[in-house]
């Protein structure tokens, strides 16, 4: 592929031109660039200011322009005659070939990257008669890189990831659904069950009595939540209700005095530990 | 006589429900559960004495409780 390189300006004169045709040949490892090999100066070199005709940022060209002339001599047709505009209104040249080579396929898209294909490899011919000739089409890919790059699909989470028990696992977890509200909860045999379960331990557990109203003593609500309790395959192991007050409605001086975060300190757990090593007895944990 | 330590240990340790057993030293009144109507007594509120999930003390409720345990 030709590539024009911009030659810097410490490097011309004011009539020198502002490019000079390089042949693509990868890109450079040691800065961000394009390698490019000048095969009349014989010259390695790095570039980032660097042009090729079919850039699509890049004005259509003459180069560009003669090519789908020709191609409009052998298929007559209504969207090639657009592109035939003269040289002079470059913009608007521009988004007839854009939409060509990034639209729909057809039957005139692949002619063009033939076309193109054609185009180039008579280029290289011209450019390249050294007996390094093999080594550059190797190398070389005809065509845009843009053009030619295989578009893969964004591989997303998909559960064909996963072995089949973890599989087994997630649709277990995900089928039931634990519900949100009292309201939700009531339609259901086995939560109805829950809650009388969990009243019961409360009234048991001699958690409240029932007094009057206090006037202007505004209480606390309650709130129901769900959890279905699982055992480690995923199974259910049973429905548990819970109420929970609203503390958030407690007012500092009327509801609570004060209050304590316990936090557990690393020597506690040490000489547990210890202990239990030093006596040869089991350390076992619920949860 | 290691049965014993056993037991012992596990007895330490496993406390069902823990939390819920803090008792609170202030008055908070609570309204009734969802659902849950005392029919005798339709207008009355909960007058919490052990605490419940959710309540600013009931940690401390629960420390206090264990400390409890602990040092008698």
């Amino acid at each position: 592929m030709c590539l024009h390189v911009h030659v810097l300006d410490e490097l011309r004169t004011k009539l020198d031109s502002k490019s000079e045709k390089c042949i693509f040949i990868g890109y450079a490892i040691e800065q961000k660039g394009y390698r490019c090999y000048n095969p009349n100066t014989k010259d390695l070199k790095g570039s980032r200011d660097v042009f090729h005709e079919l850039f699509p940022w890049y004005g259509k060209s003459k180069y560009v322009q003669e090519e789908v002339e020709q191609e409009d001599e052998i298929q007559v047709k209504k969207e090639h005659n657009e592109s035939k505009t003269p040289i002079s209104s470059p913009k608007k040249e521009v988004s007839p070939w854009l939409g060509r080579l990034r639209g729909k396929p057809s039957q005139d898209e692949k002619t063009i990257k033939t076309k193109g294909k054609e185009k180039i490899e008579d280029e290289k011919q011209l450019w390249i008669e050294e007996p390094t000739q093999n080594e550059f089409e190797e190398i070389q890919t005809p065509g845009v890189r843009q053009s030619s790059r295989v578009k893969y699909p964004v591989e997303r989470l998909t559960y064909d990831s996963f072995v089949a028990k973890h599989y087994a696992y997630m649709t277990e977890i995900i089928k039931d659904k634990e519900p949100l509200s009292f309201e939700e909860a009531n339609l259901d045999e086995k939560w109805q069950s829950a809650m009388d379960e969990e009243m019961q331990a409360l009234i048991e557990n001699n958690t409240w009595s029932l007094v009057l109203r206090v006037e202007g003593k505004q209480p606390i609500g309650c709130k129901w939540i769900y959890k279905i309790k699982r055992n480690t395959d995923g199974s259910i192991a049973r429905y548990k209700a819970r109420i929970v007050a609203k503390g958030y409605a407690q007012k500092y001086g009327i509801d609570y005095e004060e209050t304590f975060s316990p936090v557990v300190k690393m020597t506690t757990i040490r000489v547990l530990i210890a202990f239990a090593v030093s006596k040869m007895v089991e350390l076992v944990s619920t949860c | 006589m290691q049965c014993q330590k056993w037991w012992n240990l596990y007895q330490l340790v496993d406390v069902k429900n823990a939390f819920l057993n803090g008792e609170l030293e202030e008055e908070v009144s609570m309204d009734k559960p969802q659902g849950y109507m005392h029919q005798q007594y339709p207008n009355y509120v909960c007058k919490l004495k052990k605490a419940l999930y959710g309540l600013k003390q009931a940690p401390r409720a629960w420390n206090h409780k264990l400390v409890e345990y602990l040092v008698v």
